[in-house]
């Protein structure tokens, strides 16, 4: 898994590409995490390029909801591949974590 | 065609999720069912797996898991064989979906997945070994009505 990082205006904007699973998602809650240690607090996560997802990568999505909330801080996902979408909507993610369609989408309501 | 029949040996390390990523892949070039058929197989298969080398294994030794794939007209029939302890993973406790998200855990969302995404899914215990039988419809696959390829199988 690729993992791009882009900060514009205090909002960090991670892109991943390829494949969040078992293997790849001990380094995204690494980036994650030392992303919010640095005071980051507004964080978009763009899963366009990103084609594969497991409870593993889940969990890292939870933690991270879990870690800025109690910041005050705010996380939103957008651009998800069909796959990916049904895997967090079967989970109920979707109840509690706000998706949007586009980046464009996620950037004008962070 | 002779039904088409593939065996993966698997050590019981994080790393092997590629081989059965790349066995998917090549899987669904070779037969042209879609994306998200093999994704969703792949999704089955990584949590049964990981679930395996997370908890079959009290020795920290090397172990092997077979993946036995047979393709039929219609479907994939996976076997994943185990010699971990005894463990049916379909009696794990089912995961809390509430929606608040404090109380939200990924605990037993692993086998849910695997449940939810394999069209039949079943444990017995041979011997010393563990074994889960999948089944994976080819017409369950919305992004093509049928395998095109697979269906002159058999």
């Amino acid at each position: 898994m690729q993992i791009d990082l882009d900060t514009r205006e205090n909002v960090s904007v991670f892109s991943l590409k390829g494949r969040l699973d078992s293997n790849t998602s001990p380094e995204l809650e690494e980036v994650i995490a030392s992303q919010i240690e640095n005071g980051s607090s507004s964080l978009i996560i763009n899963f366009e390029n990103l084609d594969y997802i497991s409870s593993a990568g889940l969990r890292v999505i939870l933690k991270t909801t879990k870690d800025l909330k109690r910041r005050e801080g705010k996380l939103l996902l957008c651009a998800m591949q069909d796959y990916v979408k049904e895997v967090f909507e079967i989970a109920g993610f979707d109840t509690f974590l706000p998706i949007v369609p586009t980046m464009d989408e996620a950037i004008s309501k962070i | 065609m002779a039904t088409q029949r593939l065996t993966f040996k698997l050590k019981n390390q994080l790393a092997d999720l590629e081989k059965i990523n790349g066995a998917l892949e090549n899987l669904r070039r070779q037969l042209g069912f879609s994306n998200k058929c093999k994704c969703e197989t792949n999704l089955v298969l990584e949590e049964l797996f990981t679930n395996i080398i997370s908890y079959g294994y009290r020795d920290g030794g090397d172990h092997e898991v077979v993946l036995r794939i047979r393709i039929d007209p219609d479907q994939m029939y996976i076997e994943i064989e185990d010699d971990g302890v005894p463990f049916d993973p379909l009696t794990a406790e089912p995961p809390c979906l509430d929606t608040d998200v404090e109380a939200r855990e990924v605990g037993g969302l692993g086998v849910f997945f695997a449940r939810r995404f394999a069209d039949q899914i079943h444990y017995e215990r041979v011997g010393e070994k563990n074994i889960v039988k999948i089944t994976k419809r080819f017409q369950n696959d919305h992004g093509s009505e049928h395998c095109p390829t697979a269906a002159k199988l058999g």
